[in-house]
């Protein structure tokens, strides 16, 4: 029953104009020991003295059995009990209060130690055994409204839940308490959220249940607000402008009107102006593809972040499109971005969107009408760096050294020399940051739950746009509009179906075919010189921020991609760009990092810290790598410079050992050399190099998980008592053209012992003995 | 019994929720239901002109329009679909009634400038437009692009000068755009008017003298006005301004082609 019980908890929200004290969803303490819980020096759990910081907390829907649960309690237990403490800041703004309760089977509600409300509960003394009235279904939902009780400052609503019967099978609990405005008073409805930023402004938005003015007072503290923008016109759709702040700078705001505070300084009530234009500061970015659900698969990909990030700042939230399901209305905009979802994060960060489909169904580009332009605001004229586009369904902003291009892949022309084309081209030509970060709604290579072989709009965008971005030098290109997440290789120049993608001829440098992860197969990486500059770029398709739909996947463009709801993190740091896939889970499924090192010139020498290699040199793509040392021996001594056993001791996992024209006799041993690395000793047909154990010691033992191939060798002579012969492999053993003579286990004639594989070359095949 | 009503429930919210082929879907099932409702066939009609269907959406309108409901939602959607099945001439029937019933009607006023302009009738689009672009508040820049095309192919006596005063109009209320400057250095080229489109450049540099298109399309102009020293000067100008770039930017494939151009052009200058 949760999903009906859902989308009616939903609809109630839509276009309520109270003041929020409690989100549903929001995070409780619980006790669950199967227990009242004991009373601390004569005070009761329900009352506002009450310390319950040693109980559990997680956010709601809490409780068991129904599987729907948020944070899952004992089952253990008959009676659950919930706390949740609140400030309210000034009561005579509300004239009253309602309470909304999801539960199952009984509650009662106490606010400050006073028992305001029962559901479903007998009359009566309640204690932890009493059992509610009746079953009441699952996720049973009700609401009442009460006079208001709050104290001014701290509040606490505490709710105990009751089962109806000792074998009851669940528990399920959420809760939301509005304050009802008191005629005249003004109470924020939408936001704050924060628009448009540069280096030296900030919009704040917001909105309220009545006409105000708009006054924003800021500066270095909550205790130190010393500065105050406003407009004195009486609006609720408040849109304040705040200029002539200082690049890179955290002020804090209270906003109010002319007899009211509204909204009070807090720790997290600020906003954080822009680095300045070109310069190398860090950037986290938090992206958001076809969030606009509303419902708990959004929830748990914000908590996810949320979990992530902690305290850190993140300093823009990116909105891929489609961001309020079905047909991006005003109310649906409400319940799926601004109320019980992103308000935490918006008031204190930036956001920005580019226009999804489902967005496009109520709003109008050409004429820039709708909720959708309506409610955000874009820079249409450069004012956050880049080219002017006149109008806001695209645009650019710079945040430092990084420039972001937004397109409408929408219902804005998409051909080549359209308007949009024109002003993509002239921004791209104009701007000098050091990274290029696109983003539009379509994307242009899925395999998700929309095809970019078939798909008008995603074709038009790959076919038309990907070249130009592509020629001046596009980095990370993000998209949704597919509910899934799939990321390519480092790629250029593929326009066409997904079957004439090549992996070879599509991909850019050594490590472009590769993960992009640095533990792995080596980061990706970018000429900012030479005949490749930027050249390369990751295409990604993040559409599942609030849900997945099921789809074939496999475009063979992608390195990664998997039907599994999650956001992304965007990165920037001076050289390296990085992203990860959160699952809502919070497990990071994907990562990669692109590197643009300042230092490159390529053919030129460099040094890629790898011991193994020599003759290091940036190549066209500014990877730098070098070949593996040549290991020769030269010496046929048992040990010492040139011989066998120093140049396999101080070789390379991978390296190939070859012997010197010098040698000319046999290399005689007088102890076993351990390979414990995948090594190749090569001699040639026409050497003839001949090892030997002189019948006192066995020639190699190869360790587990190590491979030898040993070619045109004659293994002589090799001894041991048991596990003998010349050669104990316990790894991975090829032999090519190699001989064995002599070779003895006591007094028993043994070419080796194998435990584990060995392979003989004969012809061009592999055969085990 | 339970499972079917799992299975119901969690289809209708998918259904909320999903994509336009599973709300068709969604409405079809409602329409099986309930087969004489006027407003489900509307509504989709409505998802099937999103999803390009445009035939059956032509049916959905029909239908609305055969059991009496006419609304401009229905009319607009019927012009629409016979514009997209290349029924101009029926679509334009359709979206006049909608603007008998509001004439103040944006998205009509669009979709009936799109229509004559695919009549050929491009002087009466230009016009359509630029009602369009009287009434909206916030016009962008593609109304003011695509009306000054429709006054470009439009073959009546003064056409030519309302294209440029279109534009120029386009500039003062959305502002100094890149597109519309460049639409109207073409319009002013195309007409003869060489100075005017050199002091469209002019103004572009002015606002920003670290743009290198905009003095190598100006070059180009002095060129056929033969006055080669103010062109090699705009040339070398460009020149210097790539030099400057940083090297990342340099390096690009886009601006060492237009690097290439430059010298080519200043070549045969000094020639």
């Amino acid at each position: 029953m949760r999903i009906f019980s859902c989308i009616i908890f939903i609809l109630l929200l839509t276009g309520t104009s109270y003041g929020q004290l409690i989100y549903p969803g929001s995070v409780w303490r619980y006790y669950d020991a199967g227990m009242e819980p004991p009373l601390q020096s004569g005070v009761a759990w329900y009352q506002s003295a009450y310390d319950a910081s040693s109980w559990n907390m997680g956010p709601a829907q809490l409780g068991y059995g129904d599987g729907d649960e948020i944070t899952v309690i004992s089952s253990a237990t008959l009676t659950a009990y919930f706390r949740q403490t609140f400030t309210a800041n000034d009561i005579s703004d509300y004239s009253g209060l309602n309470l909304q309760l999801t539960y199952d089977d009984g509650a009662v509600v106490y606010l400050n130690g006073v028992e305001i409300w029962r559901v479903n509960m007998p009359a009566g003394n309640i204690t932890y055994n009493t059992f509610a009235s009746s079953s009441s279904g699952d996720n049973a939902m009700a609401s009442i409204s009460l006079p208001n009780t709050l104290v001014n400052g701290t509040n606490v609503l505490a709710v105990e839940i009751h089962q109806h019967a000792a074998n009851s099978s669940d528990i399920s609990f959420d809760f939301s308490l509005t304050g009802i405005p008191a005629a005249g008073i003004a109470v924020i409805t939408r936001g704050p959220y924060l628009q448009r930023a540069n280096d030296t402004s900030m919009i704040v938005r917001w909105r309220t249940n009545i006409p105000t003015p708009s006054i924003i007072d800021y500066g270095p503290s909550p205790s130190a607000l010393t500065t105050s923008a406003f407009e004195m016109s009486s609006v609720t759709e408040h849109i304040l402008v705040i200029d002539s702040l200082v690049a890179g700078t955290l002020y804090f705001y209270q906003i109010r009107n002319l007899t009211d505070t509204i909204l009070f300084p807090a720790s997290d009530v600020y906003f954080k102006t822009y680095p300045t234009h070109g310069s190398a500061t860090p950037l986290t970015a938090w992206i958001l593809g076809d969030c606009g659900t509303g419902d708990n698969n959004a929830r748990n990909v914000r908590n996810a972040y949320y979990s992530y990030i902690g305290t850190q700042h993140t300093d823009l939230m990116m909105f891929l499109g489609d961001n309020a399901y079905n047909s991006g209305t005003d109310a649906e905009y409400q319940t799926a971005v601004f109320q019980n979802m992103y308000e935490q994060k918006l008031k204190n960060t930036i956001a920005w969107s580019c226009l999804g489909n489902h967005d496009g169904i109520s709003s109008n580009s050409s004429t820039q009408t709708g909720p959708y332009y309506d409610m955000f605001s874009f820079p249409t004229n450069g004012e956050c760096g880049g080219e002017a586009s006149g109008t806001e369904a695209y645009y650019s902003f710079d945040y430092g050294a990084v420039h972001f291009i937004i397109l409408n892949s929408y219902d804005s022309d998409r051909s080549v020399g359209g308007p949009m084309y024109q002003w993509c081209e002239t921004d791209l030509a104009n701007t000098t940051a050091t990274w290029i970060v696109a983003a539009w709604h379509h994307p242009a290579y899925s395999k998700g739950s929309h095809d970019s072989d078939t798909d008008t709009y995603m074709t038009q965008m790959r076919q038309n746009f990907l070249p130009l971005l592509e020629s001046y030098g596009v980095d990370l290109v993000l998209s949704g509009h597919s509910h899934s997440y799939e990321r390519t290789y480092l790629l250029n120049g593929h326009y066409g179906l997904s079957g004439t993608f090549n992996v070879q001829t599509h991909t850019v440098g050594v490590t472009g075919s590769g993960s992009g992860q640095v533990s792995n197969d080596g980061a990706y990486y970018k000429a900012d010189v030479g005949p490749q500059s930027g050249k390369g770029a990751v295409y990604i398709t993040t559409g599942s921020s609030g849900k997945i739909q099921t789809a074939p996947l496999g475009h063979p463009a992608m390195y990664y991609d998997a039907i599994s709801l999650g956001s992304c993190v965007l990165k920037i740091n001076a050289d390296t760009l990085s992203v990860i896939f959160l699952r809502q889970t919070g497990a990071i499924d994907d990562q990669f990092k692109i590197i643009k090192n300042p230092d490159c010139n390529p053919g030129i020498s460099c040094d890629d810290l790898n011991p193994c290699t020599t003759n290091d040199k940036w190549d066209n793509y500014c990877y730098c790598h070098g070949v593996p040392f040549q290991r020769t021996v030269t010496s046929n001594a048992n040990s010492g410079p040139g011989s066998m056993r120093e140049v396999i001791s101080s070789a390379c996992a991978g390296d190939t050992i070859r012997f010197s024209a010098a040698i000319n006799d046999t290399l005689s041993l007088s102890s076993e050399i351990t390979i414990d690395k995948n090594l190749v000793i090569l001699g040639l047909s026409t050497q003839d190099i001949v090892l030997s154990g002189q019948l006192i010691t066995r020639i190699f033992h190869v360790l587990p998980m190590t491979h030898l191939t040993l070619t045109n060798i004659t293994l002589y002579k090799g001894y041991q008592a048991t596990n003998g012969g010349a050669i104990l492999n316990d790894g991975s053993l090829n032999l090519e053209q190699t001989h064995f003579t002599g070779n003895m286990q006591g007094t028993t004639p043994k070419a080796w012992t194998n435990h584990n594989q060995i392979l003989i070359k004969q012809g061009i095949n592999y055969i085990r003995p | 019994m339970n499972c079917f009503i799992g299975t119901l429930l969690f289809l209708c919210f998918v259904l909320s929720h999903g994509d336009l082929d599973l709300r068709i879907r969604e409405k079809s099932n409602q329409i099986a239901s309930h087969p004489l409702d006027q407003d489900l066939y509307l509504e989709r009609g409505e998802l099937y002109l999103l999803h390009e269907e445009f035939l059956k959406a032509r049916l959905d309108f029909t239908f609305c329009l055969d059991h009496k409901l006419v609304n401009t939602r229905v009319l607009l959607g019927m012009s629409k679909s016979l514009l997209y099945l290349n029924s101009p001439d029926s679509a334009f029937q359709y979206v006049e009634r909608v603007l008998t019933l509001d004439d103040h009607h944006l998205p009509a006023l669009e979709l009936k400038g799109a229509i004559l302009s695919a009549l050929g009738k491009y002087c009466d689009a230009a016009r359509t437009l630029e009602q369009l672009i009287i009434i909206a508040e916030r016009p962008s820049p593609a109304l003011f692009l695509e009306a000054a095309n429709d006054w470009e192919s439009c073959s009546e006596n003064g056409s030519s000068q309302k294209e440029i005063q279109l534009l120029e109009e386009g500039i003062r209320r959305i502002g100094a755009i890149g597109v519309l400057q460049q639409q109207l250095v073409s319009a002013y080229k195309r007409q003869g008017k060489y100075e005017e489109a050199i002091q469209i450049l002019s103004s572009i540099i002015g606002q920003s003298d670290l743009k290198i298109r905009p003095y190598f399309e100006r070059a180009q102009l002095y060129i056929e006005m033969h006055s080669t020293d103010k062109a090699k000067e705009d040339l070398s100008k460009a020149l210097s301004l790539i030099d400057q770039l940083p090297v990342q930017k340099k390096s690009l494939a886009s601006i060492e082609n237009m690097r290439s151009e430059i010298i080519v052009l200043l070549t045969e200058l000094r020639k």
